[in-house]
């Protein structure tokens, strides 16, 4: 069944449907939301946390969207924080370790087996890795879902220039990391 | 499906096979395969909303008792507040309500000299202290309140030539 974002908004308002217009909410994004987080966190057991605390803000938060935007930026930006202070937390904790985060999310990428990827696919992961986050960001929103770049403005909130200048920087990056690497 | 001059390349390089696509018409530029490649567990999307809500069940249920143990930490002090305030109410109305005339003032107050002048205002603090010195042979130490904006140094030279 497709229901819009208006409808759902509609039903939201009305106490009595908030908890089944939430369940069709949850229906309509979770698989987009999860992707977007598994890209930017690599494990599953990760996204999974991340996309549970998600839903949980926006469940608690529902009062508070005041239709400015779109629920789509909406829930993107929630989820985008999450993710951003997940991996500032983790670079935390590693901070009195040898390691640093991306050779430990390099590491279980070699391990995880829901990846589905071949080699290259997996070297190409590792070198999305080796790219400073809100690069990385804008790099899979724009190389893996396809987003415009005024939606990726809205969604993190600066400029769609910036966000060129962020995403061609990834891009040189990436084909140097590969290139040295394989051919 | 390959996008106009698209070629798809498969190498081996050290025993391994490597593909990608490759666009002759973008110079040494490689399309990397845009598919993700990662996999969700089997029925992860179907049993995620049931797990939502146990989650958020738990959420709310945690922080009802955090609401309620937050109050038990406060109410003893908010309820010593109030005993004091409304003792304090009584101390100060009850009286004033049964004994009304006891309270009543009865006279007005004209004027009152919060201030009275003395002849040491007419000098200044030097002076005073002239005065002092030379009228009554007081000797003033080191640690009178006159002395305080003089500095070590002018007090060794006053110890040392008076």
């Amino acid at each position: 069944m497709h229901i819009s974002d208006q409808e759902i908004l509609a039903m939201m308002a009305i106490p009595q449907q908030r908890e089944e217009a939430f369940k069709l909410l949850v229906d309509k994004f979770s698989q987009r939301l999860y992707w977007h987080l598994r890209k930017m966190v690599v494990i599953h057991e990760d996204a999974d946390d991340l996309l549970q605390n998600t839903f949980v803000k926006i469940w608690n938060n529902l009062d508070k969207f005041r239709g400015d935007s779109s629920l789509f930026t909406w829930l993107y930006r929630i989820a985008t924080n999450e993710a951003l202070n997940h991996l500032n937390k983790k670079r935390t904790e590693l901070l009195n370790s040898f390691d640093d985060l991306e050779n430990v999310m390099s590491g279980r990428l070699d391990e995880d087996p829901l990846f589905s990827g071949d080699e290259i696919q997996k070297r190409l992961q590792k070198a999305i890795l080796s790219l400073p986050d809100k690069q990385r960001l804008v790099f899979n929103m724009k190389y893996f879902d396809n987003l415009k770049y005024e939606e990726m403005a809205d969604i993190l909130n600066t400029s769609v220039g910036a966000l060129k200048a962020s995403y061609f920087h990834a891009v040189k990056k990436i084909e140097a990391l590969i290139d040295n690497e394989l051919f | 499906m390959f996008v106009g001059s698209e070629i798809p390349v498969i190498i081996n390089a050290g025993g391994l096979w490597f593909h990608f696509i490759y666009n002759p018409m973008d110079k040494n530029k490689k399309i990397w395969n845009r598919e993700l490649p990662f996999k969700a567990p089997d029925g992860y999307f179907e049993e995620f909303e049931s797990k939502l809500f146990q989650k958020i069940n738990i959420e709310e249920k945690e922080e009802a008792v955090s609401t309620v143990k937050k109050l038990s930490v406060f109410a003893p002090w908010i309820g010593m507040a109030a005993a004091f305030l409304i003792i304090a109410l009584v101390y100060k109305q009850l009286p004033e309500r049964i004994f009304p005339d006891n309270f009543m003032q009865t006279e007005s107050v004209q004027s009152i000299e919060f201030y009275q002048v003395t002849p040491a205002d007419y000098f200044k603090e030097y002076e005073l202290l002239e005065f002092i010195s030379e009228t009554e042979s007081l000797y003033i130490l080191p640690d009178s309140t006159f002395f305080d904006a003089i500095d070590e140094e002018e007090l060794i030279m006053l110890t040392l030539f008076y």
